[in-house]
């Protein structure tokens, strides 16, 4: 019998392999974020693309950030597309990041070119989730690029960077690891999905968006005098957002 | 004691050896970077994960509509057990290789459709096993769960699932301890942990649920004695901290052991035949995510075995490392029934355990858990002797 036992304890042991792509959960305990989807995109279908990350993926996403993912990140994972009338409108992806309140999973909800639209806890043991969650620090999130969100933080990518974020400084440390994620799930979506993410893109496969500080400009205000709309009253100018597309490939801006 | 202390020892040496050494000796313990390549695993792993690439480059081939979206995954894993009773200890132990099969269908409009497969060969060593092993040294294929649950149908607020699914009802339902040494109270609290049948399930706003009609047969399908069972559960939606839920069953279940179990505390016997077991219960289930990585657990359970009360709980708290890599966990069963007032009337049950599981990577799992009977059920206060074991389990994946 104790032949038996030390057999059956030991043969596993004794097996040395390298493997990745599995999940330590059985698969039975997945659970597809359905609530954030609908929450996020009312209405609108999902396409699953299960795609592998690897230890290649672990260091390419080390190469863009000062951190990188977490071997229990590797395995299996699901970027779901969002389409309406045939067309891309988004993704859907979660990922983990790790903060000494646990393991925070965040539902990220992307745009067709890989900018936050908006996100929501799937598991977060922080008291302070509410402020967070708050449409205060959302839009401060919103519309950001990759290049724009790591700006937010500090070198080391550890705290948020001098005037990154307005929050608390009692949130600085959660806030951070929200950043973090962000761009660890828009760095290996585009990574492990570029082929799904490159067809939907609006802008260029290697272009970036820029907002422009100032708008009105003195050319542009020369210029709305001279088609005698500048003092027009009926638009509200203080909401208006323009954008720069900077195409790396063309080196020069479009 | 021998047997006890040999597999102390082992345990011992692994996880110091692990923990402790400055050249990682063990592969579960190394990163994915440090691990070598190791031939024919590795080839086979890359099949399970990538398939066959020259079948794969035609997307409207078989193989390639199989392999686009599956999760496939090979699971191994041995368990130790060592039991100690009234200065009797004994040891067996149950080998497990199964498949865990995760697939998405989907069309041009999106996915429609996700099936879970999980068979495993499953062989016990001198270990009593669930009454559907013949004997304690028996080998059974055991479908885990094996379902396919219909998404599209309507949206996500009512899906269909066809198939063997765990029983919606308590903790067991939103948590899913399959293949694992910890346990909700399924086993002793229903009687059934998995069955054939189909479900309604689906995620409303703020809450979710779950409702299921039966076989009552647990792994394998047959309709002698006409079994059945219908069960459900409603909770809060389950990213929050605080979730709570409710949940009933009602049924006829085929299970022998707990049949003789409720015969036991009868005083005339006779009139009870068969193999299934009456059974209605109510539960109210509670899991608290605390703000640092800890989670209490409870389930209250009160119904009835025929027309005799049952009271059924189960407390846990959970301590894990930042990473969740660590997990340690206190569990205690409170199991009582009313007995013929002749034999004693409300008798309990009680028991309380211990474990620990390491997950260093997506690979490897290794488990340990003692579990110690603080109480037993008497009959006339007759004297029991209070029974403990000890359970190691190691499981690889790949």
């Amino acid at each position: 019998m104790k032949r038996l036992l030390l057999i059956s304890l030991t043969a596993c042991l004794t097996v040395s392999c390298i493997a990745q792509s599995a999940q330590a959960q059985a698969y039975c305990a997945l659970r597809d974020p359905v609530r954030q989807i609908g929450e996020l995109y009312p209405g609108l279908s999902y396409l699953s693309n299960v795609g592998v990350v690897t230890t290649e993926t672990r260091k390419a996403v080390g190469a863009r950030l000062p951190f990188t993912l977490h071997f229990n990140e590797l395995g299996s994972h699901t970027l779901y597309t969002v389409t309406k009338d045939d067309t891309t409108v988004g993704y859907v992806h979660v990922r983990p990041e790790i903060t000494r309140w646990g393991i925070i999973e965040i539902t990220w909800s992307l745009d067709a070119d890989l900018r936050i639209k908006d996100f929501a806890f799937q598991r977060c043991r922080n008291r302070r989730r509410t402020v967070l969650e708050s449409e205060d620090f959302k839009k401060q999130l919103r519309g950001k690029s990759f290049d724009e969100l790591l700006q937010l933080l500090d070198n080391n990518g550890k705290d948020i960077s001098a005037n990154g974020l307005k929050v608390n400084s009692v949130d600085h440390e959660f806030a951070a690891a929200i950043v973090r994620c962000a761009l660890k799930t828009i760095a290996v979506t585009k990574i492990v999905w570029k082929d799904e993410v490159r067809t939907a893109m609006v802008l260029p496969a290697a272009g970036d968006l820029r907002q422009v500080a100032d708008v009105y400009t003195v050319r542009v205000r020369q210029a709305l005098e001279r088609t005698f709309i500048a003092d027009n009253a009926d638009i509200e100018r203080k909401t208006v957002k323009v954008f720069r597309i900077i195409d790396d490939s063309k080196k020069k801006d479009s | 004691m021998r047997r006890f202390a040999l597999l102390l020892l082992i345990t011992i040496f692994f996880s110091a050896s692990t923990l402790m050494a400055e050249d990682k000796l063990f592969p579960w313990n190394k990163t994915p970077d440090e691990q070598d390549d190791s031939g024919l695993l590795r080839r086979i792993d890359d099949w399970l994960t990538y398939g066959d690439p020259e079948r794969l480059a035609d997307p409207d081939s078989t193989a390639s509509r199989f392999r686009n979206n599956l999760r496939m995954t090979i699971d191994i894993a041995g368990r130790g057990i060592v039991p100690h009773k009234g200065g009797n200890s004994g040891s067996g132990s149950v080998a497990f290789i199964g498949l865990d099969i995760h697939k998405v269908f989907s069309d041009d409009h999106g996915d429609y459709a996700t099936l879970i497969a999980q068979p495993y060969l499953t062989k016990l060593n001198s270990v009593k096993g669930p009454h559907f092993f013949e004997d304690n040294n028996d080998w059974e294929l055991v479908n885990r769960i094996m379902n396919i649950n219909f998404t599209r149908i309507f949206d996500e607020r009512m899906n269909i699932k066809v198939g063997h699914f765990e029983i919606p009802y308590g903790l067991e339902q939103p948590l899913n301890t399959n293949g694992t040494l910890r346990d909700m109270t399924h086993p002793r609290n229903l009687g059934v942990k998995a069955d054939w049948g189909v479900t309604l399930n689906g995620t409303l706003t703020d809450y979710e649920y779950e409702v299921g009609v039966s076989r009552g047969t647990g792994n394998e399908y047959f309709d002698s004695e006409d079994p059945y069972v219908i069960a459900g559960r409603f909770g809060t939606k389950h990213d929050d901290n605080l979730i709570v839920g409710v949940s009933f069953l009602k049924g006829s279940i085929w299970n022998p052991g707990a049949l003789n179990g409720y015969k036991r505390g009868l005083v005339d016997a006779s009139g009870v035949t068969g193999n299934v077991i009456d059974r209605e219960r109510y539960g109210l289930d509670i899991q608290y995510h605390f703000e640092r990585p800890m989670t209490l657990l409870a389930e209250f359970n009160y119904g009835k075995d025929f027309k005799r009360g049952v009271f059924n709980t189960m407390m846990e708290l959970d301590f894990y490392n930042a990473s969740k890599s660590t997990m340690w966990f206190t569990q205690w069963n409170y199991y009582s029934e009313q007995y013929d007032a002749a034999l004693g009337s409300w008798e309990a049950q009680i028991d309380g355990s211990l474990g620990w599981r390491w997950t260093p990577n997506n690979n490897w799992a290794l488990s340990l858990m003692y579990v110690q009977e603080v109480s037993a059920k008497k009959l006339n206060d007759e004297s029991v002797r209070l029974g403990s074991k000890f359970i190691a389990q190691l499981r690889y994946r790949f």
